[in-house]
């Protein structure tokens, strides 16, 4: 994909993207330049995501799982939507949810494109974080 | 009870925060008849922000599901309401 194109999607896609809209959600914002949008998800056990979304939106974003200081995520995680690995080809723990590379990229998944997802309501950055907080309060709570 | 405090219970003011923008806008509320059920508050969000199929998200407020066909006043929901609107989440177990 060329990066014009993929920046200008990320664009629109984070132009909303106020420190008012995060607060709303719960969310610390880190980083949001192309092609990264990086938060912290405010909870009782707080966790950072760190999107990569450098051909956005032919592709999905590939979601890092780190602490809130920007370290690797070192701890267990609980299943579900978050899963220890490794990942098939990364070999690290991943994120375990559709509108996520790691996910559309798994040998579990492989029949799941993101083709299915692309363009959908709800299935923008935003909206593939804001899944991505609710499941984590689900499991770690608010 | 005095007329301010029945107003207060027969309106709520309500932002509805998609994952399109919030409405009716950052830093402002809209106001609705406590008799309104939530549904007709996200129908007007959807047609403001441009979203067509929502026909599978789910409203939150906090990280509790509401149902939006039930009213305001049925959700014991009063004075100032965010709710959270979108696409549940799907996936999980690879």
């Amino acid at each position: 994909m060329h990066e014009a194109l993929a920046r200008k999607n990320f664009e629109r896609d984070t132009a909303f993207l106020t420190e008012a809209y995060c607060n709303r959600l719960g969310w610390e914002l880190h980083q949001c330049a192309f092609p990264v949008l990086d938060i912290t998800v405010k909870a009782a056990t707080p966790i950072r995501f760190r999107c990569s979304c450098l051909n956005w939106d032919e592709e999905p974003p590939s979601i890092a799982i780190l602490k809130p200081d920007g370290q690797p995520w070192a701890e267990n995680l609980p299943g579900g939507q978050f899963h220890n690995g490794p990942h098939d080809a990364t070999g690290r723990p991943f994120i375990c949810m559709r509108g996520v590379q790691e996910y559309h990229t798994h040998s579990s998944h492989l029949q799941e494109h993101w083709a299915t997802y692309r363009g959908q309501d709800g299935m923008t950055l935003t909206g593939i974080l804001t899944q991505l907080s609710h499941a984590w309060r689900r499991f770690k709570g608010a | 009870m005095t007329k301010d405090s029945d107003t207060e219970n027969k309106e709520v003011a309500v932002a509805i925060i998609t994952p399109s923008g919030i409405y009716p806008g950052e830093d402002t509320l809209h106001r609705a008849e406590a008799e309104t059920p939530v549904a007709k508050v996200l129908t007007l969000a959807a047609e403001a922000l441009g979203l067509t199929n929502t026909t599978d998200w789910v409203a939150r407020i906090g990280e509790r599901e509401i149902n939006a066909e039930e009213s305001f006043k049925k959700l014991h929901l009063r004075c100032i309401v965010d709710i959270e609107w979108h696409k549940p989440e799907g996936g999980g177990g690879a």
